[in-house]
């Protein structure tokens, strides 16, 4: 989502878009993707607009603005760009049969109480271009001469988002934090449990002999040999998390019960 | 062999450089050796000597074919590389945060009916159903007891809403302390007195691991949703630094070298901040004035990069939908007068006060959690000081949201068509048309009444951040301290504003505000008391004027943050000259030595060991020593190095040995080579005498020796020796006189001294 504050010019609104040209502007940008039915004349006299429309999808993907006000060099830009696909990799998100146009774009203007009217605030997804008091706000609630000063006062401001990285950084974020809690779960309750019912007294001799082993030669020494005796993978993974294990009862030793670091 | 080509290119001089160590390349090297312990303080002398010739070894390897030239160039490249990757997690991780706390604290109120993942704002955002007296309630988002009863505006769906928001505090809370227990203790608290102390050349194993960086980005939108007064700012610091941790073991260059890795994570440092405050020179220079210790040119330039790349990853991901890369984020250019420095002034006094009164109170609290049974229950603290926290935050509306909103609300100003409370104004009915700068008006109802809600919200936050700051969850405390300074400075700016409209005649007003003017704006005042509260308990000055200033993106108002930011820190210095993190280091006691002089006139051999009465040095000599002595040696003595010197007579230094390197030596040699055993000699010379054949196979150590130990004779003032500790980053300095070694001083050694001298308990410095 951006904000672009868009101020109501009236000289420049008929020089810079023309109605007939935006009105084709809106009628892709709402065509579904993919949609393989376009009149040839349009397509004529359109190519243009496809380039335009084009580069607009590929900046919903990429969830970027196209006149970005803020960023002046094009070159950050394009960095931004592609870092902005990378990260869409990580995320394993290309979305692109949503239709984000429709949602992801808002022109929303807020138009105080003037005279007899109460304020009222509009809300429409229309392009970047149209975003003004004119093309807002409908129906128009006053006559003609007042409609200048109503939309003077009136505050419209251009926003973009994307709905989709929402969605899937929440449920990425979730999903991590259940496995999490699913994890810590089986750590704490279960596993000793299954434990002291498959193994009885026997891994408890061991865990004291864990202890015992803290010396520097003794310790280092044994981790050789074990990792040596046993190669398959399993155990390599078993071996790596029970030295993990160790390494963080370690820390809660020293934060938690001897308070040496971290308090 | 390449090995044995390299010692035709190796010069005499390399023998001599630093620990002449690598260059004996005649057997292959020991595993780990060079590797520290865990809690130990690295020799930043070594560790710099040691890719001096690493580098050599490469630059003379490339000439040789292509695709070692090719692999040079590799090397070289691999700094940048890892700063950009560096950049690109940790902007991923701070949008990732900044999205899902976004959503996690409007779920303690309400959820978004037809997509969950929505906040409060996302849920309304397409909505027409917005009125303009309900700006932000739409059908879709409902709040629990509108969800569960039906009814809005009843009393039963208010205490239903409160009791939901409070346990969905605990809820959260509980979490987060568990994942911190369970996975990764080290997770907690700010990190950055312990990332300082890091930097400054100290081991601590896990502390930027993988699994600590995990659970702290998952922990931290929980406890920063869950409402506590605490921020994300420190602990993205942390984030960053774990980032660059995690980068560095993908080459050898940085694994494989603790003082390069420390240039690394300094600019790992400067990216996080440059996410948090969505400022990147800000980070950098906040890297270079308050965490950094080593911070040549070359990291500056790189710091740069990973901080500008972070900027840019978060940017494209505009978690906040404005943007730009922080919430509270504002544009004004109305100028200020002059006459306002005195109500900044005053902002920083306050500033400096508070920082005095946080220290303290906090500091006392944390020494209590540590020596007393407090420390004991840390899950139950945490539940605690989060219920307290969220049954006296809901009440008051500008508690209940989270700090961030309230700092974005209270840094700006009133336009023509806020909604909020606080821009309540009578406005003249005459008035044409709402411009920009609309001029001073009277204060309405809803203004007063905003001012004592914030007057409560300012005690509240500034007595609970004390109590949460330290508990064992991520916790920063940039937020909470801006958000009591944006509080005291709207207030201020509210008075003066009032002040200027009733009193346009005093002498004061006079000159710059006339009426129908607008002449004061209460959102630069809250900006000035954000910059003077943070000023005050970090003690930053360039930093946090360049980060505040990245933040309004107005040069005009540089003199008033610095104006602010510089009485706040004299304030604060009068009252103690430690900033919090350089408080919460002394507490820890990490050896941590600050750019404080030092102005005893003490000597060298006051503060050596051995003292006076105690038994002489443990040494080796070069020649006589066998494989058991030395192993006794080991098990008995707790050192972590050995002087080795020619013969126990003479005591003529050689070099020194760790005791790390020794132990790995010796068992390495025990288990792969024949014939060493106990009866074994150790030799530190170059060429061992041939030995008769009933002797047993000598062992030779001198590729573990260092060559080149730092001595200072024992009349040198502890000053140059301090000196020397300080700015080329010693471990330990032997002391020597007219060429015999006399004792040693170690870096804890001279903190210990440090902390005497200062009439501190020299105990309390615990590590090595």
């Amino acid at each position: 989502m951006r904000v672009v504050p868009v101020h109501l010019f009236p000289g420049e609104r008929t020089s810079r878009a023309g109605p007939s040209w935006s009105a084709d502007l809106c009628g892709r940008i709402f065509r579904p993707l993919g949609s393989p039915a376009v009149s040839a004349s349009f397509q004529l006299r359109a190519k243009p607009t496809e380039y335009t429309e084009a580069r607009r999808r590929l900046n919903a993907v990429l969830h970027l603005c196209e006149s970005c006000s803020s960023m002046s060099a094009p070159r950050s830009r394009r960095a931004g760009r592609v870092l902005v696909a990378l990260w869409f990799l990580v995320t394993l998100s290309v979305q692109q049969t949503e239709a984000k146009n429709s949602e992801d774009i808002r022109c929303k203007c807020i138009c105080p109480p003037y005279k007899d009217i109460e304020g009222q605030i509009y809300n429409q997804n229309v392009s970047l271009k149209d975003c003004n008091c004119l093309h807002v706000v409908e129906p128009m609630p006053v006559e003609g001469k007042d409609v200048e000063a109503y939309c003077l006062r009136c505050e419209c401001k251009y926003e973009e988002r994307s709905s989709g990285t929402i969605k899937v950084t929440i449920i990425i974020y979730l999903s991590v934090l259940g496995l999490l809690l699913l994890y810590m779960v089986y750590l704490t309750l279960l596993e000793p449990m299954l434990k002291r019912r498959l193994f009885g007294h026997s891994q408890l001799i061991q865990s004291e002999d864990d202890v015992g082993d803290q010396q520097p030669f003794a310790n280092a020494h044994d981790v050789l040999s074990r990792s040596r005796s046993r190669p398959n993978m399993l155990n390599k993974v078993e071996h790596a998390q029970q030295r993990w294990r160790r390494q963080v009862q370690e820390q809660r030793k020293s934060v938690f019960d001897r308070h040496v670091v971290l308090s | 062999m390449a090995e044995a080509e390299a010692i035709s290119n190796a010069t005499p001089t390399e023998e001599m450089n630093g620990s002449g160590n690598l260059m004996d390349f005649l057997d292959e090297p020991i595993p780990d050796v060079g590797m520290y312990e865990d809690f130990h303080t690295i020799d930043w002398l070594r560790e710099k000597s040691r890719d001096t010739d690493r580098h050599r070894k490469i630059t003379s390897r490339s000439k040789e074919s292509i695709w070692e030239f090719v692999k040079s160039l590799l090397d070289a490249w691999s700094g940048w590389v890892v700063m950009l990757l560096i950049g690109l997690l940790s902007g991923t991780l701070a949008g990732v945060i900044d999205l899902a706390v976004d959503w996690m604290t409007d779920l303690k109120e309400g959820v978004c009916l037809f997509a969950f993942w929505y906040s409060h704002e996302q849920c309304c955002w397409t909505s027409n159903e917005t009125t303009f007296a309900d700006r932000d309630k739409c059908p879709q988002w409902q709040k629990w007891a509108e969800l569960m009863t039906g009814h809005t505006e009843s009393a039963g769906a208010y205490v239903l809403n409160y009791f939901l928001y409070v346990l969905w505090a605990l809820f959260f809370s509980f979490l987060a302390v568990s994942l911190v227990r369970v996975f990764a203790p080290y997770a907690c608290g700010s990190g950055i007195p312990e990332i300082k102390t890091i930097l400054s050349g100290f081991i601590i194993r896990g502390y930027l691991g993988k699994w600590t960086l995990l659970v702290k980005t998952v922990t931290l939108v929980l406890v920063v949703s869950s409402g506590l007064s605490l921020g994300k700012e420190g602990p993205l610091v942390h984030v960053a630094c774990c980032c660059g941790n995690l980068f560095c073991s993908l080459f050898s260059k940085y694994s494989k070298n603790e003082g390069k890795r420390r240039e690394v994570l300094s600019a790992a440092a400067a990216a996080g901040v440059s996410v948090a405050f969505g400022a990147p020179i800000g980070g950098v220079l906040f890297s270079l004035e308050e965490v950094s210790y080593y911070f040549p040119l070359k990291t500056l330039w790189r710091s740069f990069f990973a901080a500008l790349v972070a900027a840019f990853t978060l940017r494209s991901i505009n978690p906040f939908g404005n943007n730009r890369l922080v919430l509270f984020y504002v544009e004004y250019h109305t100028p200020w007068y002059m006459a306002e420095l005195v109500p900044f002034i005053l902002l920083g006094v306050f500033g400096g006060l508070w920082g005095t009164l946080f220290i303290r109170g906090n500091i006392a609290w944390c020494r209590r959690r540590k020596m007393t049974r407090l420390g004991r229950y840390p899950v139950l603290e945490v539940i605690a000081v989060t219920g307290i926290t969220a049954i006296l935050a809901f009440p008051n509306p500008y508690t209940r949201r989270s700090t961030s909103q309230l700092i974005s609300e209270l840094f700006n100003d009133c336009g023509a068509l806020e909604s909020s409370q606080l821009c309540d104004y009578i406005n003249n009915p005459n008035m044409s048309r709402p411009e920009d700068d609309i001029p001073d008006r009277p204060a309405g109802p809803g203004v007063y009444s905003a001012l004592w809600q914030l007057a409560l919200a300012l005690i509240f936050k500034m007595v609970i951040t004390i109590f949460t700051f330290g508990m064992k969850i991520p916790s920063g405390l940039f937020i909470p301290s801006m958000a009591v300074g944006a509080i005291a400075g709207r207030i201020m700016g509210i008075a003066v504003e009032q002040m200027a409209y009733h009193h346009h005649d005093w002498i004061i007003f006079k000159n710059w505000c006339r009426p129908g003017a607008d002449c004061v704006t209460p959102g630069l005042y809250a900006m000035v008391g954000a910059a003077a509260c943070l000023g005050g308990v970090t003690r930053m000055t360039v930093s946090l004027v360049v980060i505040m200033f990245e933040l309004t993106g107005g040069l005009e108002y540089i003199v008033p943050l610095m104006a602010a930011a510089v009485t706040s820190k004299w304030v604060a210095d009068a009252f103690g000259k430690e900033s919090i993190y350089e408080a919460h280091i002394r507490l820890n006691g990490y050896p941590y030595l600050d750019q404080d002089e030092f102005t005893h006139r003490t000597l060298a051999t006051d503060v050596m060991r051995p003292r006076r009465n105690e038994p002489p040095l443990a040494v080796l000599t070069q020649d006589s020593t066998t494989v058991e002595d030395v192993e006794t040696l080991i098990k008995e003595t707790d050192y972590n190095g050995f002087p080795v010197v020619v013969s126990r007579e003479s005591e003529r230094l050689i070099g020194f040995v760790q005791r790390r390197d020794l132990t790995l030596a010796i068992r390495n040699a025990r288990q792969k080579q024949d014939g060493v055993v106990s009866s074994s000699v150790v030799y530190f010379t170059e060429e061992p005498p041939c030995l008769a054949a009933s002797h047993p196979q000598p062992l030779k150590l001198r590729r573990i020796l260092n060559l080149s130990p730092f001595t200072v004779t024992d009349h040198t003032p502890m000053e140059t020796v301090v000196d020397i500790f300080r700015k080329l980053g010693l471990r330990q300095c032997l002391v020597t006189r007219s060429g015999r070694l006399l004792g040693i001083i170690t870096k804890k050694d001279v903190l210990r001294h440090m902390a005497q001298m200062t009439n501190q308990d020299p105990e309390s410095i615990m590590f090595n």
